[in-house]
């Protein structure tokens, strides 16, 4: 199996844009949970949410990180088709184009596949209006009516098209639509490409925003976001916690051949040592309260690293601050790592940016390039009361220092789906 | 990729007999239409393949497309949400959310496709749900035979699922021209029982007899299991060979077409899927430029196009002409992002 190596990463978050904005925000302790700015939420039973601090987005917004990239005019043009409409969209282009750039790539990279993990499509509700015909839509009037091309909803690959068109990307595209999972398994998906030699080069990541009207409703209305509308609305394994934060952003990676790599001179991030992936099978609503689905998705990933539970030296958790998960997580880390366990810091990013849906996984991938890049494990935003059920060694508020050469990343999606991606120092 | 064994197949397309349903009606309200076909298929796959036990490791992936939740909510949210003709946020966050069932959300999620499946049936393996608009399942085949052959389990159902029957759906199909260019929107599943081969049974001498997948608008079958209904102990009734996808932005589709037809030794036939009369007729064009005027090229045998769906129906009728005696039926799928996937299914003799 030939080794795969993170050549270069981009991401977006609440912290900020780019990759050293997560990860300059995460070493500081810092969170940004807000009321959301992006739509009038007032009425809304959610009405805050870790948003990117992007404002508006139009061509302008795209203009300058994207120089370079992509020909004059042609975000004007991207506009008035309404492919900027969904946000997803453009927090993909541009981490995908952060990436990019810090792997440097060029024409030679221009081969690489693209592996992206993207949430559900938008939902405009507004352009129904063209069609209403008294109590009834009539869909006749969609062919003139007077909307750009995406509409009612954006389309499930749209951001995966972007990228392929802004970097001229040749090689084969996947898109991963695993909800919370997503993310982790379209890295895992590349790295196993490039592991088997299928492919030497393969840019893999996730982007998400339901920071829209229908996607903060609808996971309002089956109960996910915590009730109680504050900035600390997201405490992971918190004996207080009571549901999630929403979140929105992305993260790119640049996924190589270790050798491919080497041959260019493109220096590592980390390496991509292991992964595996499990379903719970159990309910549509909840997770398997023991853990026992998602504790196999872990072994596999460090059966595949070829590593014992105690070389393990940080946890990045799912963590989504929901009564649920956090301690069925923490029975499934305690099951796959064993005596290890106790001796294993952990922590959750969800508390400081929120839960990015797709892009979780992969934001949260990027988050781990903290401890193996700059030896600082990022902490647990707004956990403060230490609960029996999560009976783990919880990394509080402040980061904590420390030199690790392996880290765990967990991603459990709605429906049961979970996955474990180990990455590793690379020297 | 390792070759793997097909030890069962599920077709499902409607219309179908209500206790096909893999699940209650109550599940029911919480699942798309492709849920509920893929969970039909789901389940009489496992079925076909008597995997009865050990199903906490038993893998799945499969195609989906968009999400497919019942316009009716849509529809109901934005009534209760119109103010002076125009939309209200502040309707909206409050009497349009209420006039919408809660459960709409998990009919929306495009992985629940999968997930039901998974759950009703406790399906616990290694498993992704793969957007697809042609090749995408065919990715999903994949990912289904490396999690067998990097040996992640031994056992993992593929497949597709999908509707076109969706207003949005349709209304998108139409103003890009696939309507009047012929496509008809259809609906449908297609599930593959995969496990490592065989070692030991002998060759099942072609695997004629029994219903076939196609026939009579959908149904599943398998040979007899044997063995205690584990994956190795189940006569294969097909093998999966080669899977292979060219990406459109790197090769036009006639092209790839006759690069995968070249690939490989010479299929007895030629399935194959794609959105609209247009790239099927370009399809079967590039395997008769290889192959001869003569080459056998057929289609899924399915009336419309499923979409997601599609490259799964196709392998399905490839096992049916392998059971009717063929050894080796190349399908070919393509969708409107031009890429192609190829799967080579091959008698298990």
């Amino acid at each position: 199996m030939t080794g795969v190596v993170i050549t270069g990463a981009g991401a977006l978050s609440s912290l900020g844009i780019g990759l050293p904005a997560l990860h300059d925000g995460l070493a500081r302790g810092q969170s940004r949970v807000a009321p959301i700015t992006v739509f009038d939420a007032s009425s809304f039973p959610t009405r805050v949410a870790a948003e990117v601090p992007l404002g508006t987005i139009g061509p302008s917004t795209l203009a300058g990180p994207l120089d370079g990239l992509i020909a004059g005019g042609e975000l004007e043009r991207w506009h008035a088709r309404g492919l900027l409409r969904d946000r997803k969209v453009v927090f993909a282009m541009l981490a995908a184009a952060e990436a990019w750039r810090q792997a440097g790539c060029g024409d030679a990279e221009r081969e690489a596949g693209l592996s992206l993990a993207v949430g559900l499509e938008q939902c405009f509700l507004a352009d129904f209006l063209a069609l209403r015909s008294g109590a009834a839509l009539d869909w006749s009037r969609d062919a003139t009516a007077p909307l750009p091309e995406i509409r009612y909803r954006s389309t499930v690959d749209l951001p995966a098209r972007a990228v392929e068109q802004l970097l001229g990307l040749r090689g084969p595209t996947t898109v991963n639509a695993s909800a919370c999972a997503a993310g982790a398994l379209a890295v895992a998906h590349a790295a196993s490409s490039i592991a088997r030699g299928a492919a030497s080069i393969v840019l893999a990541g996730g982007s998400d925003s339901m920071i829209n009207p229908l996607g903060i409703g609808g996971m309002s209305r089956i109960g996910a976001p915590s009730p109680r509308n504050a900035a600390d609305a997201c405490r992971p394994f918190d004996r207080r916690r009571d549901g999630l934060a929403m979140g929105e952003g992305a993260a790119v990676f640049v996924l190589e051949d270790e050798d491919r790599a080497a041959a260019r001179g493109a220096r590592p991030l980390a390496r991509v040592v292991g992964w595996g992936s499990t379903q719970d099978g159990y309910r549509a609503t909840a997770p398997r309260p023991d853990g026992a689905a998602a504790r196999r998705a872990m072994e596999r990933a460090l059966q595949r690293a070829g590593c014992e539970p105690a070389a393990v030296g940080y946890i990045n958790a799912h963590g989504t601050g929901t009564p649920l998960n956090d301690p069925a997580e923490c029975k499934a880390i305690r099951g796959a790592l064993g005596a290890a366990a106790d001796a294993v810091p952990v922590s959750s990013v969800k508390g400081a940016v929120g839960h990015l849906m797709a892009a979780s996984g992969a934001l949260e991938l990027a988050a781990c390039l903290l401890p193996l890049g700059r030896g600082v494990l990022p902490g647990t935003a707004n956990h403060r009361e230490r609960d029996p059920e999560c009976d783990l060694d919880i990394i509080g508020e402040v980061p904590r220092a420390a030199e690790v050469d392996l880290v765990l990343s967990n991603s459990f999606g709605f429906g049961g789906q979970n996955v474990c991606v180990a990455l590793g120092r690379w020297s | 990729v390792k070759a793997v064994d097909v030890v069962g197949c599920a077709v499902v397309v409607p219309p179908y007999a209500e206790e096909r349903e893999a699940a209650s009606a109550k599940v029911r309200k919480t699942m798309s239409r492709s849920a509920q076909l893929a969970a039909i298929a789901c389940k009489e796959a496992l079925a076909a393949a008597g995997w009865t036990e050990g199903r906490e490791t038993i893998g799945y992936h499969l195609g989906v497309g968009a999400s497919g939740g019942p316009l009716a909510e849509v529809i109901a949210m934005f009534d209760a949400s119109v103010e002076d003709g125009a939309l209200s946020m502040a309707k909206l966050g409050d009497a349009g959310l209420r006039a919408c069932n809660p459960m709409f959300t998990f009919q929306v999620l495009n992985n629940f496709a999968m997930c039901h499946g998974a759950i009703l049936e406790g399906l616990g393996g290694p498993n992704g749900a793969w957007f697809s608009r042609g090749s995408g399942t065919v990715g999903a085949l994949a990912e289904a035979v490396h999690a067998i052959g990097d040996g992640d389990c031994d056992r993992c159902l593929a497949g597709g699922a999908d509707s076109a029957l969706h207003p949005v759906t349709i209304a998108e199909l139409d103003r890009t021209g696939f309507i009047s260019g012929g496509l008809v929107p259809a609906e449908g599943a297609a599930v593959l029982a995969l496990a490592t081969p065989h070692p030991t049974l002998p060759p099942p001498g072609g695997g004629k007899g029994g219903p076939s997948p196609t026939d009579g608008g959908g149904s599943s079958f398998s040979l007899p299991p044997e063995g205690g209904g584990l994956g190795r102990g189940v006569r294969p009734i097909a093998r999966i060979e080669a899977v292979k996808v060219w990406p459109g932005r790197a090769l036009p589709l006639a092209a790839a077409v006759e690069a995968a037809v070249s690939l490989w030794p010479a299929p007895e036939a030629v399935v194959v899927t794609g959105w609209g009369e247009g790239v099927k007729g370009v399809m079967g064009d590039g395997v008769r430029r290889v192959l001869g005027s003569g080459a056998k090229v057929e289609g899924d045998g399915v009336v419309g196009e499923t979409l997601a769906a599609g490259p799964a129906l196709g392998w399905a009728k490839a096992i049916d002409l392998i059971r009717a005696g063929a050894t080796r039926v190349l399908c070919l799928s393509a969708g409107t992002d031009g890429d192609l996937g190829a799967v080579l299914i091959g008698s298990p003799a």
